[in-house]
């Protein structure tokens, strides 16, 4: 393994670490009835009523309700491991600062939406089949939302590295 | 890398994740059974104080934990007996998560000759043994954690945090994807050293 890789292998590990034990200094209080109604519920639920305006659906604290269902958001449920995960590897792959920046915001917002889907889905999934939660929720949904931000990764580092041969072709 | 053969890359990602993917849900259960006398020996040698027996139950990986001398909860409560048996338990589903992911880098990965390929199947069995060590029996061990911890908790007492239980959420967490992910990338870097002409 070259210098690089083990570089960005241990600092992606490192960044991710750090990362996880500060969002465990925030209380559960705080993220159900604070971030996870506003950041994440009131968005999803809107996201519902305007496919499905039938549905009716409200949020109070972590919880997004209908009469066929509800959906609790919980630690861990909302997208942090992956925001985490692909910060901690746009850190530290050693791009420019401006890369770095960019690949953050709209990483960040990539992370974001993909989770929305993934609440509006999984609503969806529970007022549909209750069965299909488990495998939907713990196995399907994880991978998939891996490999799409590996994806989103891959495209970032790219356009990275042509940006910067540029630059430096330019400075030649 | 070309953006056709960029296309081309994320493509294979996809069709590998989706074969793997069903190919868990419908045969995982079968890999997990071989994978049970490894987990059961790690979990031993993590918990340095039970016996351990694993088995599937229904979906679930089902560890019974036999104390094999007295375990102190809490300084002020009463230990639990040794011989007596707990038992904890994760799906099978779950356990097959950062396997996939493994192996969905490691097929993804675009190997240049046989030579190659043949090295990342190679590696990919240390791979996945170290991500079933790190991922299942630390798990199954903080699920037992969880239980005291919440015991001393009722009592009004409190616990010190031991590490399988901080691996364990540091793991749930996301660490869990992201350990097979850099396992992963690693063992292709490795694989891509070794094979260089």
């Amino acid at each position: 393994m070259d210098f690089q890789t083990f570089r960005f292998i241990a600092i992606a590990a490192i960044l991710y670490g750090a990362f996880h034990f500060a969002y465990h200094k925030v209380p559960d209080e705080v993220l159900s009835t604070k971030i996870y109604p506003n950041v994440i519920g009131h968005f999803a639920a809107n996201t519902i009523n305007t496919l499905t305006p039938d549905r009716n659906v409200t949020v109070k604290d972590h919880a997004i309700i209908s009469k066929a269902a509800k959906l609790n958001i919980v630690r861990g449920c909302d997208g942090s491991g992956v925001w985490f995960m692909l910060t901690a590897a746009i850190l530290g792959f050693g791009a420019s600062v401006r890369h770095t920046i960019i690949g953050f915001v709209l990483g960040t917002l990539t992370v974001y939406l993909i989770n929305q889907v993934r609440i509006v889905g999984l609503f969806y999934v529970i007022e549909y089949n209750r069965a299909w939660f488990p495998p939907v929720h713990t196995y399907y949904a994880p991978t998939l939302i891996i490999f799409l931000i590996a994806g989103f990764f891959l495209a970032w580092t790219r356009w990275c590295s042509k940006d910067e041969l540029a630059t430096d072709s330019k400075e030649a | 890398m070309n953006n056709k053969a960029l296309g081309l890359l994320a493509a294979k990602g996809l069709v590998i994740w989706l074969v793997l993917s069903l190919a868990g849900f419908f045969a995982g259960e079968k890999l997990i059974n071989t994978l049970l006398p490894f987990y059961e020996t790690v979990t031993e040698s993590a918990s340095n104080g039970y016996i351990a027996d694993i088995k599937i139950v229904e979906d679930d990986i089902v560890f019974y934990a036999t104390a094999l001398t007295a375990k102190p909860i809490t300084p002020e409560r009463p230990p639990l007996p040794a011989g007596s048996t707990i038992q904890s338990s994760i799906s099978v589903l779950h356990a097959l998560v950062p396997i996939v992911i493994l192996f969905t880098v490691i097929l993804t990965w675009p190997a240049h000759c046989l030579k190659q390929r043949l090295y990342l199947l190679a590696i990919s069995i240390p791979a996945l043994l170290f991500i079933s060590a790190t991922s299942v029996p630390i798990q199954l061990l903080g699920q037992l954690e969880i239980g005291f911890q919440n015991a001393a908790a009722n009592a009004g007492l409190s616990r010190e945090e031991p590490f399988v239980l901080t691996w364990m959420l540091l793991t749930e967490g996301g660490g869990r994807w992201l350990l097979p992910v850099l396992t992963g990338l690693a063992s292709c870097a490795l694989v891509v050293k070794l094979t260089k002409p």
